[in-house]
């Protein structure tokens, strides 16, 4: 069957234990429940599927199942990774300061054009607030990535923190496609017909319909 | 006996091709899990863990469906979420409340099965699903 979507991303949640990752993994959280077959056996990854300027984009989102309890995640997780969610807790102070290792550890091991968010989850929780938002901001603009604030018990830009990730790397794969495919000057070729060159190796599985 | 397992019932929800004719839900939730047309209709017995457990039942209980939509990639899901492997087999929940299974992958083949008694059909013209938000919009609430 034919393709029915224009591009697949894989992205990864990335932070310490027990930050939510799991929880923005899903909207409807207050629907879901405790102990059932599912819950005993653990989600390994989500697709979704999302339309940004009238592209049909499926999302792959990987949680690192428990590997973060280490401090470190593998190579391997990290492979073929367009676009990593770093997820802090903002009731929890070592969570926020441990961003910077995991930042580093992405440097070693992820592609080094990976798109990367950072994420204050659990901020319906004002009373117990240890790290600000302006603390974030800072560190994100340190980083030159882009930050908000998330609440996945009570759906705050859950949803919109991935269109803003996804946008961001479909912005960066067509600038990638269009230095590799330059319009040509001379005006004699039809260019709307040309067909277009394949993405490189690292978007091999997305298709341009 | 399941109500789709009525053949009335099974026949009015495939397309001349043998397709699912309405889009397929999570029955908790909106979340879409299948476009119409995505989905090959199969008739075959395979023991799928229940959903729900009473207090101390067994986690493992089984029960035997019958009549499943079959897709070949797993990325023609609209929504899904995906286990760990058990057995050789990856099971298939909502991606939004996570409840399931709602079907498998086999992992020799790669094949995913849904089971028609484990979610909604919704046909286009009564859609209740969330329509999915257009970049537009999204902007246009981030404002």
């Amino acid at each position: 069957m034919a393709k029915t979507y224009d591009y697949l991303f894989k992205l990864l949640l990335i932070g310490d234990s027990g930050v939510g990752k799991t929880c923005v993994l899903f909207r409807f959280s207050e629907d879901a429940f405790n102990t059932t077959f599912i819950s005993t056996i653990g989600i390994d990854f989500k697709i979704r599927t999302i339309e940004l300027d009238g592209k049909k984009i499926k999302l792959q989102i990987w949680d690192t199942a428990g590997q973060e309890r280490f401090r470190t995640i593998t190579t391997a997780y990290y492979r073929g990774a367009m676009g990593i969610m770093l997820v802090y807790d903002v009731t929890n102070e070592k969570s926020f300061e441990n961003i910077k290792n995991w930042i580093r550890n992405i440097e070693e091991n992820a592609s080094a054009d990976v798109e990367k968010m950072l994420l204050g989850n659990k901020c319906e929780l004002t009373n117990k607030r240890q790290v600000s938002k302006e603390r974030g901001e800072a560190l994100a603009v340190e980083y030159g990535i882009k930050f908000m604030e998330t609440s996945a018990k009570s759906s705050i830009n859950v949803e919109e923190a991935f269109f803003t990730l996804a946008r961001d790397i479909k912005a960066k794969m067509e600038k990638k496609l269009e230095a590799s495919n330059p319009p040509k000057s001379g005006g004699h070729q039809l260019k709307a017909i040309e067909p277009q060159r394949k993405p490189p190796s690292l978007f091999s599985r997305c298709s341009i319909l | 006996m399941s109500s789709s397992n009525n053949e009335c019932t099974v026949e009015a929800m495939k397309d001349s091709e043998g397709m699912n004719l309405d889009g397929v839900y999570c029955t908790h939730c909106p979340s879409k899990i299948l476009n119409p047309g995505s989905a090959a209709f199969k008739r075959f017995e395979f023991p799928l863990p229940l959903m729900q457990y009473k207090k101390g039942e067994q986690i493992d209980k089984k029960e035997t469906l019958e009549v499943f939509w079959q897709v070949d990639d797993v990325m023609t899901f609209e929504n899904i979420g995906v286990s760990h492997k058990v057995d050789n087999i990856k099971y298939l929940a909502c991606a939004d409340c996570e409840r399931g299974p709602v079907g498998w992958i086999d992992a020799d083949t790669q094949q995913c099965f849904i089971a028609l008694d484990r979610v909604k059909h919704t046909s286009a013209a009564s859609d209740s699903g969330r329509p999915r938000q257009s970049l537009d919009d999204f902007l246009k609430s981030a404002k």
